[in-house]
């Protein structure tokens, strides 16, 4: 397991020249890319909603891919794990969701693909809410939310990998859980404007800028795009602009609308696929707040190589793009190519693209 | 102080001729007048008598004999000839025969005429006390403690008896000095007045070396008695107290000059981890260990990164390290102590000194003010950054944090009267780090905004009184702020700590018996915090976090803020009594401590809920033994066992992030050793440790714990080996030690759990350091250094999430994996130049000149499937010039 292959870090050579001690040290750089599909693997999870509310029924997809395109009928084994995580361990689930059963499991099926209903009592297991009190014990420590107040509900996938170990991934679903500590005044506040997340679109994928043609879809509705061996090809990944003001009539209920002032928009509420404003309640400040969602791409190939794994667009960023660029391999045939959007607040959105070099 | 004099036993027996009375032994000789017959008229008078020399072997064998002999005197009264009639050997004879041959008469007549006659003559060789003169029965030599020259003018005086000054070979003698115990103080321009006992046995002269320090080497506060050594080795009350001299500490190769830097080479003390400048002894926790400025606490002894320490080197006189089983004059801490000893200024002109290299500058200046005043200011400032980016247009940030730090001192020192001094202080250190890693994916974006600082200004008043007893007092205060800003993957970290500091020492040290001295004190300390924090509760990472270096953090996070105000007063008592002959000490101690712990918030605030603040008391008695055993003027044994008290540190008591109701942790040390003195400069120290560590704050194990214990106060430590010292001190040309620690040191996290190793375990640990001066100001220095890695979780598997786009590690057992073995050679090499106005030096200080690659860290690839180390420096010369005057 112990890599002998890795580079020496150009900073080990800055601190050689120039005298620095100490804090200089000289760090592997390994050559493995996340973005190279070299075998089997699950790229992105989607629960639909991106939030629901506990006992909500939800929806669960997966992208699973090789490097010969994408698997659209793996015997998933899906769960949903309800261990809470203990607050020494560091990773996102409890590490009793990374066994392979027990009590903590509940079965929602196998398939590429699966429905359940959120626990009851996803919000006080996996929530701001108390949990349940044993007897002769202060309450217990409600669960902290990530860095957009988002609460999550673990969700178990086991893909299998033919004769080698099955893949582990977990997913989280969004629970609608509403925010500790916060005042009467903040409660209602937060009530009126706060909305479920939406799923991001993956508008497009473009070839050489807005102007170029999309990125061949791999559904095997259109001839996939022609491209030289070894050529590179710059690729910008969109997604739907989000208002960044309040209008009624838009098509989206935004936080500033409510079913009473704006009909059209929230009697079924819809949010905006792109970077959503959301509130946010900064346990610090103790405040409400406005803030956008930041938007991450993850480029993956089967052949060829991404310059970048991943690109993106921080919150303070209101671009509807990212850009990549993807160097195609220099022994003609298909190459598949995957492109996974996601939301900092959970929600996920992914294409596969075909392209043939030629 | 036990004091082992060489005691020569010289006999002095006062032996002497009596000078022979030519008259009284002259016998009833008849005149014979050779040549003719006549009537003797007169006989001849001796007016002329020369004394025989007391044969020395007859002397010495204590032989009285008498030599009967005729003489042959002329009619002038001259001795004409001498001849042997009654012999006594013939020693005896001959210096008989040789003295009378010289004896001159008034000549003898005959007839009334001066006429030649023969006489016979009795010479006696009579053994006779001569009258008994003064007998030196104590003497000695007085030299300097480290230079080992001899001191002259130095003033000995004995109580009742008198004085004696030392001349140019440091030596000084007193006559009939009365039996029995004797009061003996020593002082001389440049040193500081101490007193000591010594006890003069019958027929017995009591020879003794005192190596006292010079006054501007003199430890602040120390006992005058430690100052005194007497050929045996220095006993000390702290018994595993390893102290290093500034002038030796800067010498050490891989310091790069700063003298604190050498602490990380003693025993006990593990390597610190890869650029962090942390000191872990004997298995305790970094922040476990107390360090002290002249009384004055400080929270950090290096900068950021353990580039440099924070404390000027130049105003240092020494450096103390004590690992454990320390006497009741300190604590709060469970671990180590270290003080360290500002020097005596000098009063006699302007001094100083500036020195670069590639990471700072620094400059001092040392000047009297009137005759009885002094004060010294020195600063320092990192530019290391500024040299990189003067190097490459990158931004070396991407790669690597870069410090920058400054730090400034000041000492003024008033004398009062003799012996009486008031000294103040004043540190300030700064440590930022800013530094943003950009990337196109927004999770991937580091950026980092440190600050760590600290202020701190003391008084302290010394007095030594005539009797020896002695008396300081230090009040001191200062601030810390550390603040750390910063985010990896979307997950926030701040943390910010401001800190008022404040503390009062007082200690009087004198005599209950002749063998049994006393210190009593109060030691107060305080500090009230406002902190604020937002971020995972696993971040800022704590001991027996498992988790992986570079390792994206969890999001989940939360925020509080929150105030403590922590207390503590501890009155303490110390006896040294010193039984047979001073060669048993046993010095119990006791310090009660009574800890007050108080916050803002009790629970996590919830809406408009008002905080509902907490405040609770512990006293914790902490009785401390020591005990020291004199076997052989060269070889002594000691022991210690004490107990420790620690409060939680205002972090831990977050409602959110912490636990408000953690009270003091506690541990037990438990040493024994052996110090054999090869020589006078070359000793051998070899100790056996064990601590137990209980009430270690903790994370919570708990999928659901309490409100507010995030942290649970379960935790256990224990920690045992053993450390061995070779040491020859810095005397002529060459210093250096031999260091080596066998240790284990494990924790239990919670109760139904196993202990596991520390995080900071090193199983061994060894250093070879020295320094030769090779004359014409050349200096070679080399250490060599090696350590066992540091423990770590190994990852034995991975699993993706898929919301975060990432692998997230599974860990196998904790601690379960070493980090290679660290194994490095350090070389310096030196030139001084010494002119009349001042000083200079150049050095080249490399490290690693084997150029071998240390692994320091353990990282994986972004599956975790495959491993790799982070190694340190390939060879590094470091170039640095320094001057002063």
């Amino acid at each position: 397991m112990v890599n002998q292959g890795f580079r020496v870090h150009p900073g080990c050579w800055l601190g050689l020249l120039l005298g620095a001690v100490g804090t200089l040290g000289c760090e592997p750089t390994f050559a493995d890319r996340s973005s190279e599909i070299l075998d089997r693997r699950v790229l992105a999870v989607r629960v639909t909603p991106a939030q629901a509310r506990p006992d909500q029924d939800v929806k669960l997809s997966a992208l699973v891919v090789e490097p010969s395109g994408s698997l659209r009928d793996v015997p998933l084994r899906w769960s949903f794990c309800n261990a809470a995580k203990p607050v020494a361990e560091t990773n996102d689930v409890s590490a009793a969701c990374l066994e392979l059963s027990g009590d903590q499991f509940q079965d929602l099926g196998r398939g590429i693909s699966a429905a359940g209903k959120l626990p009851k009592d996803a919000c006080r297991q996996f929530g701001p809410d108390v949990p349940q009190r044993m007897a002769g014990q202060a309450p217990g420590r409600p669960t902290d939310p990530d860095g957009t107040g988002g609460f999550y509900q673990p969700v178990r996938v086991i893909a299998p990998n033919g004769s080698s170990p099955p893949i582990l991934a977990l997913a989280q679903a969004g629970i609608l859980c509403g925010q500790p500590s916060l005042t009467g005044e903040q409660l209602n506040d937060y009530q009126k404007r706060a909305r479920s997340n939406e799923h991001p679109l993956l508008a497009n994928v473009l070839v050489d800028g807005d102007d170029a043609s999309p990125l061949t879809l791999d559904d095997g509705t259109t001839d996939p795009l022609p491209v030289s061996a070894g050529k590179r090809l710059n690729l910008r990944a969109t997604w739907p602009s989000c208002p960044s003001e309040s209008q009624c009539g838009d098509g989206i209920c935004s936080s500033d609308e409510s079913a009473t002032d704006c009909a059209d928009d929230c009697t079924q509420p819809k949010g905006c696929a792109g970077a959503e404003t959301y509130v946010y309640y900064d346990p610090l400040t103790r405040k409400l707040t406005d803030r956008r969602e930041a938007m991450r791409v993850a480029w993956f190939a089967g052949s060829g190589s991404f310059e970048d794994d991943h690109t993106g667009r921080r919150e303070d960023e209101a671009e509807t793009f990212s850009d990549g660029s993807w160097t195609a391999p220099k022994t003609p045939g298909l190459a598949h190519l995957w492109v996974v959007l996601r939301d900092s607040r959970g929600g996920v959105d992914w294409q596969s693209y075909v392209v043939d070099v030629k | 102080m036990q004091k082992l004099g060489l005691v020569v036993a010289l006999v002095t027996l006062g032996v002497c001729a009596r000078a022979p009375s030519a008259f009284a032994q002259t016998t009833g000789a008849s005149g014979e007048t050779p040549g003719r017959q006549g009537k003797l008229t007169k006989l001849p008078k001796l007016v002329e008598f020369v004394d025989a020399p007391y044969p020395e072997s007859e002397k010495a064998a204590g032989k009285m004999a008498s030599v009967v002999l005729q003489i042959a005197i002329t009619d002038k009264g001259t001795v004409e000839d001498v001849a042997v009639i009654t012999s006594a050997g013939l020693a005896f004879d001959q210096a008989a025969e040789a003295a009378v041959a010289k004896f001159r008469f008034e000549p003898a007549e005959v007839d009334g005429k001066p006429a030649p006659v023969k006489i016979t003559y009795r010479y006696d060789f009579v053994l006779k006390e001569e009258p008994k003169q003064p007998v030196v029965n104590y003497d000695g030599v007085v030299m300097n403690r480290f230079t080992k020259k001899p001191i002259e003018g130095a003033k000995i005086t004995v109580e009742g008896v008198g004085e004696a000054v030392t001349d140019a070979d440091g030596h000084f003698e007193f006559k009939e000095v009365p039996l029995g115990p004797i009061k003996v103080q020593i002082d001389a321009p440049g040193l500081t007045v101490v007193s000591t006992d010594e006890k003069l046995e019958p027929l017995q002269k009591l020879s003794v070396k005192y190596s006292l320090e010079p006054k501007e080497e003199a430890a602040a506060g120390e006992e005058s008695d430690l100052e005194v050594v007497v050929v045996a080795p220095r006993i000390k009350k702290e018994i595993t107290t390893t102290e290093i001299k500034a002038e030796e500490g800067r010498r050490i190769p891989g310091t790069g000059g700063d003298t604190l830097k050498v602490v990380q080479n003693l025993p006990g003390v593990a390597r610190a981890s890869f650029g962090s400048g942390q000191l872990v002894v004997w298995g305790a926790a970094p922040n476990d260990t107390r360090i002290y400025v002249d009384n004055v606490r400080i929270p950090l002894l290096y900068h950021g990164g353990g580039l440099r320490s924070t404390v000027n080197s130049d105003l240092v006189r020494a450096i103390n390290l004590t690992p454990g089983g320390y006497g009741a004059e300190y604590g709060r801490g469970l671990g180590g102590l270290v003080t360290i000893d500002t020097r005596s200024l000098r009063n006699d002109r302007v001094h100083g000194y500036v020195a670069a290299d590639a990471i700072d500058a620094a400059a001092m200046v040392e000047a009297p003010l009137g005759a009885h005043t002094r004060f010294a200011i020195a600063a320092r400032k990192s530019y290391l950054a500024q040299t990189i980016n003067a190097f490459t247009k990158k931004d070396v940030n991407d790669f690597v944090p870069i410090p920058n730090y400054y730090d400034a001192q000041f000492k003024i020192s008033q004398d009062l009267r003799q012996n009486e001094s008031v000294d103040a202080i004043g540190i300030i250190s700064r440590d930022t780090l800013t530094r943003t890693v950009s990337n196109p994916d927004p999770a991937q974006v580091k950026t980092q905004d440190t600050l760590s600082g600290f202020n701190r200004f003391g008084v302290t008043y010394k007095r030594q009184f005539e009797d020896g007893t002695n008396l300081t007092f230090t009040p001191w205060g200062g601030t810390d702020h550390s603040r750390t800003l910063s985010s990896f993957g979307g997950t926030p970290t701040v943390l910010d700590v401001k800190s008022a500091e404040f503390g009062v020492r007082a200690q009087w040290r004198g005599r209950l018996a002749e063998k049994v001295s006393i210190v009593v004190g109060l030691d107060a300390e305080g500090s009230h915090s406002s902190l604020s924090r937002r971020g995972a509760v696993t971040l800022p990472p704590r001991e027996g976090d498992i988790n992986v270096f570079g390792q994206q953090p969890g999001d989940q996070v939360n925020a509080d803020d929150w105030t403590t105000t922590i207390g503590s007063l501890a009155p303490y008592v110390q006896i040294d009594a010193g039984l047979f002959d001073g060669k048993l000490h046993v010095i119990p101690g006791f310090r009660i401590e009574p800890f007050v712990v108080s916050g803002s918030r009790q629970t996590p605030v919830v809406g408009d809920t008002p905080s509902i603040g907490f405040a609770h008391e512990a006293t914790v008695p902490q009785p401390r033994l020591n005990v020291i055993y004199q076997l052989l003027p060269k070889l002594s044994f000691k022991g210690a066992i004490g107990m420790y008290a620690q409060a939680p540190v205002g972090d831990d008591l977050s409602a959110v992030f912490g636990n408000p109701s953690l009270g003091t942790s506690h541990a037990t040390h438990v040493l024994g050793g052996v110090n054999f003195k090869l020589r006078d400069d070359i000793s051998l120290e070899q100790v056996l440790f064990y601590s137990h560590s209980t009430d270690l704050a903790v994370r919570s194990d708990s999928t659901t714990p309490s409100l507010a214990q995030a942290l649970v106060q379960e935790g256990q430590g224990r920690a045992y080996g053993t450390q061995f010292l070779l040491r020859k001190e810095l005397s002529a040309r060459f210093f250096g030690w031999i260091s080596y620690t066998l240790m284990r040191s494990e924790r239990l996290d919670h109760p139904n759990g196993q202990y596991r190793p520390f995080d900071y375990d090193q199983t061994h640990v060894a250093a070879i350091v020295g320094s030769y001066d090779l004359g014409k100001g050349f200096e070679l220095g080399a250490r060599f250094r090696y350590s066992t890695g540091y423990p770590r979780t190994p990852v034995v598997g991975a699993f993706y999430s898929t919301r975060r786009d990432l692998y997230e590690p599974v860990f196998g057992a904790h601690n379960s994996i070493r980090i290679p073995a660290f194994a490095q050679v350090d070389a310096r090499f030196a030139k001084r130049f010494t002119w009349s106005w001042g000083k200079a030096e150049a050095f080249v200080d490399v490290q690693n000149v084997t150029d071998r690659s240390n692994p320091e860290e353990v990282v994986y690839n972004y599956t975790y499937q495959k491993r790799g180390y982070i190694s340190g420096l390939p060879i590094l010369p470091v170039l640095g010039a320094r001057f002063e005057w």
